[in-house]
């Protein structure tokens, strides 16, 4: 049975070449546009991996991070933060949320896929 | 009375006396002794001669008796002779020499009974002759006649008794008996002692006699010579007018006359010499009273010179201390110490009065108790002496306080134990101040010490006048050092601290310390607004509260200000008092005239100038004490107008730019966060055409033909460049908002170069160009920002692949002095030594043209720069035309936070 990878992403293109990508290498594919809808959805469903946008309308990726490892059922699920957001600090203000690696954009397909198996394993 | 003192030799009486008395003795004596011997001679004579008859005359009267051997009869004859008082005893032998009869002496005679000797019998009868012996009876000496009886050849009694008498001459005689007849001598005896007593009698009655007789004598012959001699001694003793009288013509009497002469002449000799005496006692007392003058003279000479001499020291000392220090306490301590010993007195103070606040000042306490000095400074001073003192500028004094009761300060001096006060003033400068020096004992200050406590005053004032002087001159600039800091501070406060009442405190402040130096009543500072027409009160000192609410917030226009304005239109100080007044024109115009508080009659208007410009007035009164503010001040207070005026500038400079900083700072935040959205904007839709292009070039969706894949090469490729831009321009104005930060943590720098090199391997490859690492193996792990570090390494190693054609790019890492050393050294066409300079400012390639042909922002070195210096390390470029570029920089192995 394939691993199920609940992608947290508002940008529609964003979406679209994780989920090429994702499917391309046998991954279970799920999806929300918010926050809330995440992390409502990874409660629900239990992914085996999370690929958390930060930039997202209403609740940011940071607080999503931050209320999924708040719950003691989620906490295992590895959380890869992918983001633009290239500022300085925003990588240690991912981590103190809680993910447990971050890739910026734009991330190399290959690369990407490398740290999933990783985390997966 | 005659006395007679026994003194020996002494006297010429004693010597007559004494000299004539043993003669006298010793010839009664001779003569008593010579007529006693004779006396003897003549008494033993007798008494033989008596005895020799007495018995011649019993041996006749015995001869019948004897003859008759009628012992009857021999008795009745010897009864005469026994009763004669020397008869010791009478015996009468018969021839035979058988005793006949015998009868004793009335005085004790033994009766010598025995038969006589027929020696002795034999001698006397044969030569009939009487035989006369001295014996030793028991009643003493005797003599013992022996007589013979003798008878005429008678051969009968009858014969005898009728016979013719008497022996015819050739008669025959012969001796029939003896008679022995004793006679005791001690009828001599008596007898001369009788003589002897009458004698001794007669010899004390002479020798009494003659002494009387000698002394009288004597007397007599002394009598003129002790006279003389008394007179002599009564010369002696200075007593020349009795004359001695001549009572005879002897040498007692010559002796005396020459005593007289002696005398008169002594007398005359005397007074002369009196005369002569008193003359010399007259002389003597004149010289006396002369050298007594004389002496009280120079005794008086003495005091006063002494006394100019303590007033010339105390003055000298005076001028001394003033000149040796123009300490205000020294030379006030030395004038107090001199007023104390020239005055004779036990304490002094040095006072003055505060106009102001009507209230004694104690300059100067000597030998005052901290409690007299707070209850006079407590006191009302024109109460005092020194007030009456300084109103008829004349010394006053006090004998006895105790025996006063008008003067209002007693009980205060007498608490003290203090009865006398003697108030000297120093006069000048309108001010009541003056010596008050004091006594434990009550009296009256001399005349001389009060004349000398004023000059002394006097002296002092100028002394005073100039320590004053000096120390109000260096508290001044004490003061005005004290105020250009208080300045500094202000200016520092007002920069540093965005405390927009920082400024008005410290002003108050520095106006506060300026009033109590400067000597003004009351300070204020007024702010001219930057348009120049209007004055705001800022703050003030010396203000009572009621004025300083009245003064709070005051704004006027500057036109109403009269002196304010003309001293803001002319820039220079405008000064008016009671000498100058303000001229109508120039005065305040209501409503602002109004306010008792701005009213004074003598005040300056100092223009705060800084840059040229007035930016405030400073105002100072001298409200209370109406005096005018003197020249100096005003210097000084123009010196401490342009400080103020500096600092109040600059704090409104400060304000203007903090608020312009203020300004850009919300603009530099708006910017970076524009820029942050612009990037996160810009590279979504970048992103995207990145990730579908690198899906298609993975065969996501089947195999992409070589033609389309080359396409999306390039297209990828330029993606990426335009992503680097983007991410190069971000990083530039992070840096530039300076929120460029590093996240520190350890590194290894063996991996560092690995990622960079790996990163940019294809990049190499395709180029046909070498690509070398030299790590060498001891570098130890690094603390730092380990994406940045590899984002230099990115770029510099990128930069020397692009711009290398043929031949290799090395990296190599080592340590050198402690810190990390890395290069990337290329065979590139190397870069011109102007150009070195220029390649690691912003926007900057070594040629221009080389930008476009090679493509890259230019900002690549730049940040790198930055980066590397972020971490406190250096980077450099050594290069020559033709031989390559090698790039260095040094990285400290641990940089912390």
């Amino acid at each position: 049975m394939s691993k199920r990878i609940l992608v947290i992403e508002d940008q529609e293109d964003n979406r679209r070449i994780l989920r090429y990508l994702l499917k391309s290498a046998d991954y279970e594919v799920l999806e929300a546009l918010t926050g809330e809808d995440g992390v409502a959805l990874a409660e629900r469903e239990r992914p085996d991996l999370i690929l958390m946008d930060i930039q997202l309308p209403g609740l940011d990726g940071y607080e999503a991070t931050r209320r999924i490892k708040g719950n003691p059922a989620l906490r295992h699920i590895p959380i890869i933060v992918v983001t633009s957001y290239a500022l300085s600090g925003d990588d240690v203000k991912a981590f103190e949320a809680g993910c447990d690696a971050y890739v910026t954009k734009p991330f190399s397909p290959r690369q990407l896929l490398a740290k999933i198996q990783e985390h997966l394993r | 009375m005659i006395r007679i003192r026994f003194r020996g030799f002494s006297t010429f009486r004693a010597r007559i006396f004494w000299s004539i008395i043993p003669v006298l003795v010793a010839l009664l004596i001779f003569h008593g002794m010579m007529d006693l011997r004779e006396h003897r001679r003549l008494f033993t004579n007798e008494f033989m001669r008596r005895g020799q008859a007495m018995a011649g005359n019993l041996a006749y009267s015995g001869e019948l008796g004897v003859f008759a051997e009628d012992r009857q009869l021999l008795e009745s004859s010897m009864r005469g002779v026994v009763g004669d008082p020397d008869v010791a005893y009478v015996v009468v032998y018969g021839e035979d020499g058988q005793v006949l009869a015998q009868g004793a002496g009335q005085n004790g005679g033994s009766v010598r009974s025995e038969p006589l000797s027929d020696q002795e019998r034999q001698r006397l009868l044969q030569e009939r002759r009487s035989v006369v012996k001295t014996l030793q009876g028991p009643a003493g000496p005797f003599v013992e006649f022996l007589a013979p009886i003798l008878t005429e050849a008678a051969k009968s009694p009858d014969e005898l008794v009728l016979g013719s008498r008497g022996p015819g001459p050739g008669a025959e005689k012969r001796a029939i008996g003896v008679v022995r007849l004793g006679l005791s001598q001690r009828g001599i005896e008596q007898r001369m002692w009788g003589l002897v007593r009458l004698w001794v009698g007669v010899t004390l009655f002479f020798f009494t006699l003659s002494a009387v007789a000698v002394y009288f004598f004597s007397r007599k012959v002394t009598g003129p010579v002790k006279r003389l001699t008394e007179h002599a001694e009564k010369m002696g003793r200075g007593s020349l007018d009795e004359t001695v009288p001549v009572e005879t013509r002897d040498e007692i009497g010559q002796l005396a006359g020459t005593l007289n002469d002696m005398a008169h002449a002594l007398k005359g000799n005397i007074q002369e010499k009196e005369r002569i005496l008193a003359e010399l006692q007259e002389l003597n007392r004149t010289l006396e009273d002369r050298i007594r003058q004389r002496t009280a003279e120079l005794e008086d000479r003495t005091d006063a010179l002494q006394q100019s001499l303590d007033e010339v020291s105390a003055m000298g000392e005076i001028s001394r201390a003033v000149s040796s220090s123009l300490d205000l306490g020294e030379v006030l301590d030395t004038v107090s110490a001199h007023a104390v010993r020239l005055s004779a007195s036990d304490a002094c103070g040095i006072y003055e009065v505060d106009p102001v606040r009507n209230a004694f000042v104690v300059v100067t306490a000597r030998n005052l108790s901290p409690e007299f000095v707070e209850a006079i400074q407590a006191a009302d001073p024109r109460q005092g002496a020194l007030s009456r003192a300084a109103e008829t500028r004349q010394p006053m004094q006090i004998a006895d306080l105790a025996a006063i009761h008008d003067f209002p300060l007693r009980e205060i001096i007498l608490r003290e134990g203090l009865r006398a006060l003697l108030a000297v003033p120093i006069g000048g400068g309108g001010l009541v101040r003056g010596i008050v020096l004091y006594r434990r004992q009550p009296g009256s200050f001399a005349e001389r010490t009060v004349s000398l406590l004023t000059t002394l005053a006097n002296q002092s004032k100028v002394a005073i006048e100039n320590a004053r002087l000096f120390q109000e001159v260096r508290s001044q600039r004490v003061q005005l050092e004290t105020l250009s800091r208080n300045m500094e501070q202000l200016y520092r406060l007002s920069t540093a601290m965005q405390e927009p009442l920082s400024l008005r405190d410290q002003l108050a402040r520095v106006l506060e310390a300026a009033r109590q130096v400067i000597r003004i009543d009351r300070f204020y500072i007024w702010e001219v607004s930057p348009e120049g027409d209007q004055l705001t009160a800022l703050v003030g000192a010396g203000f009572s509260e009621d004025e300083r609410q009245e003064f709070a917030g005051i704004e006027m226009p500057l036109a109403e200000a009269g002196a304010m304005a003309e001293a803001y239109r002319t820039g220079v100080p405008v000064a008016f008092d009671r000498q100058h007044p303000v001229p109508p024109e120039l005065r305040l115009r209501p409503p602002y005239s109004e306010h008792r508080g701005l009213r004074s009659s003598a005040f300056l208007v100092v223009p705060m100038i800084a840059r040229g410009r007035v930016v405030g007035l400073l105002t100072a009164d001298n409200k209370v004490s109406r005096e005018p503010v003197p020249a100096q001040t005003v210097a000084l207070l123009q010196i401490f107008a342009s400080h103020a005026a500096v600092a109040m500038e600059n704090a409104r400079l400060f304000h203007e730019i903090e608020d312009k900083g203020h300004q850009l700072e919300i603009a530099s935040r708006h910017k970076s966060q524009f820029l942050a959205n612009m990037s996160h904007e810009l590279r979504t839709p970048l992103n995207a055409i990145l990730g579908y292009t690198e899906l298609i070039l993975d065969d996501i969706f089947g195999e992409v033909p070589p033609q389309i894949r080359d396409t999306l090469e390039r297209t990828r490729s330029n993606g990426l460049h335009l992503l680097g831009l983007i991410n190069d321009v971000l990083d530039l104005s992070k840096i530039e908002a300076g929120q460029l930060m590093l996240s520190l943590g350890d590194y290894s720098m063996a991996e560092v170069v690995h990622a960079a090199l790996s990163s940019l391997r294809s990049l190499a490859e395709e180029k046909k160009l070498a690509l070398k690492a030299l790590v060498a193996p001891e570098v130890p792990p690094g603390k730092g920002d380990e994406r940045r570090i590899i984002q230099v390494l990115l770029n510099l190693i990128g930069n020397a692949i692009k711009f290398t054609e043929v031949g290799e790019v090395t990296v190599e890492a080592g340590l050198s002095d402690g810190a990390f050393l890395v290069s990337v050294s290329d065979t590139g066409p190397g870069i011109s030594q102007a150009d070195q300079q220029k390649i690691f400012e912003e926007f900057q390639q070594a040629d221009s043209s080389s930008t476009r042909r090679k493509g890259g922002t230019g900002l690549g070195l730049s940040i790198s720069r930055r980066i590397i210096e972020l971490h406190g390390g250096r980077i450099w470029v050594e290069s020559s035309m033709g031989h390559g570029s090698t790039f260095r920089f040094t990285l400290p192995m641990r940089v912390e936070a």
